[in-house]
């Protein structure tokens, strides 16, 4: 293979950062302007140039994201209810080992989740809508009838803080300022949003220890400041605040049950919280900065 | 007066100056911001589509005309009406943030 040949090969392939939609659209051309900016004996791309394209690949992927003819903030709104409502089931899904079909605790519960999530995924705001207030009545019993049986369905966790109770709440009015918004429908979400509930119960059904050791708590704030560092960067690709929206209604119960339970708390914690929050505070920032830029 | 605070970055200032004379493809682009800002700007080929998809979808450049060549796709690139406004008042805001210091390099130096 001729070093002109291996160096195309390797663009090629460093453009597969890119969504596909782009790749069809720019992806000869990328490479022809590629091919002419390139030194004619290098085989290998120089990493300048190869960092550029998987930056570009990421923020033409963000870019791509946004559905046409949806507002920021109804886009935003959308993301945030998906991540709440993901996280949320994820963990408040009880799984034990055994058998499959005796694990799960609540099997009304987890069914009526997934399909609250699939609804969310579809955009189908009216589905989710009851099933995401069923859901919020049911781990709120506490609030209304002092956590005693008067018929409600308690087929969810009981709760006895509002920042347990608040994503679920939060679910409720974030599909409620979309139920009443009117425009283009929502679009369809990436079915791969599934993977954060599916990742968890594999996790706690398959991996003992997982539970153990904080383990769990250390995987999660690492998986939390990393996607928290790609809001940042999704903002500055998309110059508006739709992710930091979404990042903030993710943020808003974790740090009320905090603040309720502050003095149970040591410094650990309080530097958790403050990073999470410095971060979603860092892409609003990121969001007025490059709001008007080009 | 035009505001101090830029809307543009350095990378987008000069990809809409080396429009300014002609409709120019990605590498021809890339050479004349070289050129106009005395090496300084070294645009990565990644960097340079990413501020044309922005600047494109500002309104601020138009696709002009498309070419083969050597069996290459080569994509011309043109600044509109609205993208010429916009680097010339960066232009006119650079040169007064500028005269704000040369000004007192003036008096301290009189």
């Amino acid at each position: 293979m001729s070093t002109e040949a291996a160096l195309e090969r390797r663009y090629r392939s460093l453009l597969r950062a890119y969504p596909k939609i782009y790749r069809d659209s720019h992806g000869d051309e990328l490479v022809s302007t590629l091919m002419e900016a390139s030194d004619p004996q290098a085989g290998r791309p120089a990493l300048r140039e190869a960092f550029a394209l998987i930056a570009g690949g990421f923020a033409a992927r963000a870019r791509n994201a946004r559905p046409e003819g949806v507002p920021w903030w109804a886009d935003g709104l959308h993301l945030g209810v998906l991540a709440v409502a993901t996280t949320t089931f994820a963990l408040e899904i009880s799984i034990r080992s055994g058998p499959i079909w005796d694990a799960l605790d609540r099997p009304v519960w987890t069914l009526g989740a997934i399909v609250l999530m699939v609804a969310i995924i579809r955009g189908w705001v009216w589905l989710a809508l009851p099933l995401a207030l069923i859901a919020a009545l049911d781990t709120s019993r506490w609030l209304f009838l002092d956590g005693s049986d008067h018929g409600v369905l308690k087929v969810g966790p009981f709760y006895t803080s509002v920042g347990q109770m608040l994503p679920y709440w939060i679910v409720v009015i974030g599909l409620a300022v979309l139920a009443v918004r009117t425009g283009k429908r929502l679009p369809t979400r990436s079915w791969s949003w599934l993977l954060i509930p599916a990742l968890v119960w594999v996790a706690e059904y398959a991996v003992p220890i997982y539970g153990f050791l904080g383990l769990k708590h250390l995987f999660r704030a690492g998986v939390e400041v990393l996607a928290l560092g790609v809001v940042i960067w999704a903002t500055v690709a998309i110059r508006d605040a739709r992710w930091a929206l979404a990042a903030a209604l993710y943020l808003i119960p974790g740090l009320t049950y905090f603040g309720e339970t502050l003095l149970l708390h040591g410094r650990n914690a309080f530097a958790y919280w403050g990073v999470l929050t410095l971060l979603v505070l860092t892409s609003f920032v990121a969001a007025g900065r490059t709001r008007q830029r080009v | 007066m035009v505001p101090f605070v830029s809307k543009m970055t350095e990378a987008t200032y000069f990809i809409l100056a080396a429009l300014l004379e002609a409709p120019l493809h990605g590498y021809g682009i890339i050479k004349r911001a070289g050129d106009q800002s005395g090496g300084r700007v070294k645009l990565a080929v990644g960097t340079l589509y990413g501020a044309l998809d922005r600047l494109v979808e500002a309104g601020l450049v138009v696709l002009d005309r498309e070419e083969v060549v050597d069996g290459r796709p080569r994509r011309y690139y043109r600044i509109t009406d609205d993208g010429g406004t916009a680097v010339r008042e960066e232009a006119v805001r650079l040169q007064q943030a500028a005269r704000v210091v040369t000004g007192q390099i003036a008096v301290m130096g009189a």
